[in-house]
């Protein structure tokens, strides 16, 4: 294997930088990760699956990992167009916006979280006129979805914005001048490009998202069964000392947060692929 | 509008149409308008809340012991923590400092 590794690669130093990397890996990422499973390995398996699946936990997954989901897609819609308009258009202040997308990453997540409920309380200036249209934002799943817009809002607008700068318009005018409408050239010619940074954005704002604590505990009001999210079940636990437990549950959630990067991963993959076979 | 837009030496093969670009540009700034600048300044507000004097006047000295429950799960969990307490005690008239040893 070593010496495949080593007949294959042009890189110099491959041996060392690989070795490098996984040593980093392992002290960052994998021993934490296992000690997680150690933990809750000292329950029984039918004591694990009661934890689990219990129905405050089965409701906080639901919570969690759909208001995440839905979070990201606006972030990839909206991020996606903001990315477009800063590259593609010239308007006045556009640097000032270009620097405040940043901002979700500067603010601490416990200050935009109170300040978002400032806002979509029913009081607030947004909640007031949701409220006349009967739409309750805070401590509501529409509140989680909101906060965690927000938090994941700079991740697909800085991975798709570098990939459209880099774009060539020799090939939107190839395109042009074969006669493809503007919105064929578009979505033939410069989405499939882009669509692999965009699902990267999207997959860190998903993630991002599936662990955020700091801006949800304020919004959400923390309702068990409602808008109680997985994280705050996990510090709720482990504030009884239930340690078993809360990493019982981290445990599920490191799991399928695992499994959708996976799946997310595989199809980037081949979007890449379908891509590069068609080019 | 278009002429201040659009980009020096571009061609309109390669441009939307003005109107989608207004459009465009538009979702995109309120969108952001909505999720970004809004909470930076009523961060901006709730800290200046008080007057601009008040917030010159804290930073000379100021020491304050403020209690703030903004989750009613912190009464919850004393009244479990009191409840089981409780159970392995003859009745009587008990405080809280009983429940958390405080009274010695």
């Amino acid at each position: 294997m070593a010496k495949r590794l080593k007949e294959h690669s042009v890189l110099p130093g491959f041996g060392l930088t690989m070795g490098f990397s996984l040593l980093y890996l392992c002290l960052i990422v994998l021993i934490p990760l296992s000690a997680t499973v150690l933990r809750s390995s000292t329950l029984s398996w039918s004591q694990f699956w009661t934890i689990v699946t219990d129905p405050r936990a089965l409701a906080s997954y639901r919570l969690t990992f759909g208001a995440s989901f839905l979070a990201a897609v606006v972030n990839l819609v909206f991020g996606f167009l903001v990315a477009w308009v800063l590259v593609r258009y010239r308007f006045p202040g556009r640097r000032l916006v270009d620097g405040l997308v940043d901002l979700p990453f500067a603010l601490p997540t416990a200050v935009a979280g109170i300040a978002l409920t400032a806002i979509y309380s029913e009081k607030g200036w947004m909640g007031a006129p949701l409220a006349a249209l009967g739409i309750k934002a805070a401590y509501t799943p529409l509140g989680v979805v909101i906060a965690l817009t927000f938090i994941g809002l700079p991740f697909v607008v800085r991975t798709v914005q570098p990939v459209l700068e880099d774009l060539d318009r020799e090939v939107e005018e190839a395109s042009a001048s074969l006669g493809a409408s503007r919105w064929t050239t578009f979505h033939r010619v410069i989405l499939p490009v882009v669509l692999p940074a965009a699902i990267t954005g999207f997959t860190l704002s998903f993630s991002r998202a599936i662990g955020e604590y700091g801006s949800i505990i304020f919004i959400s009001g923390n309702m068990p069964m409602k808008t109680e999210i997985t994280p705050l079940l996990i510090v709720t636990k482990l504030e009884q000392y239930d340690y078993a437990g809360a990493t019982a549950i981290a445990v599920v959630m490191l799991g399928v947060s695992f499994a959708m990067l996976l799946v997310i991963n595989t199809l980037q993959r081949m979007t890449g692929q379908k891509r590069a076979v068609r080019g | 509008m278009s002429g201040g837009i659009q980009r020096a030496g571009e061609s309109r093969a390669t441009a939307e149409p003005p109107i989608v670009r207004a459009t465009l540009i538009g979702v995109a700034l309120v969108f952001l308008a909505l999720f970004l600048l809004l909470p930076l300044f009523v961060i901006f507000v709730e800290g200046l809340r008080q007057g601009v004097g008040a917030y010159f006047a804290a930073l000379g000295e100021r020491l304050e012991l403020t209690h703030v429950a903004t989750n009613r799960d912190t009464f919850a969990q004393g009244a479990l923590r009191a409840a089981k307490w409780i159970a392995n005690h003859p009745a009587g008239r008990y405080a809280m400092a009983d429940v958390l040893g405080l009274s010695g």
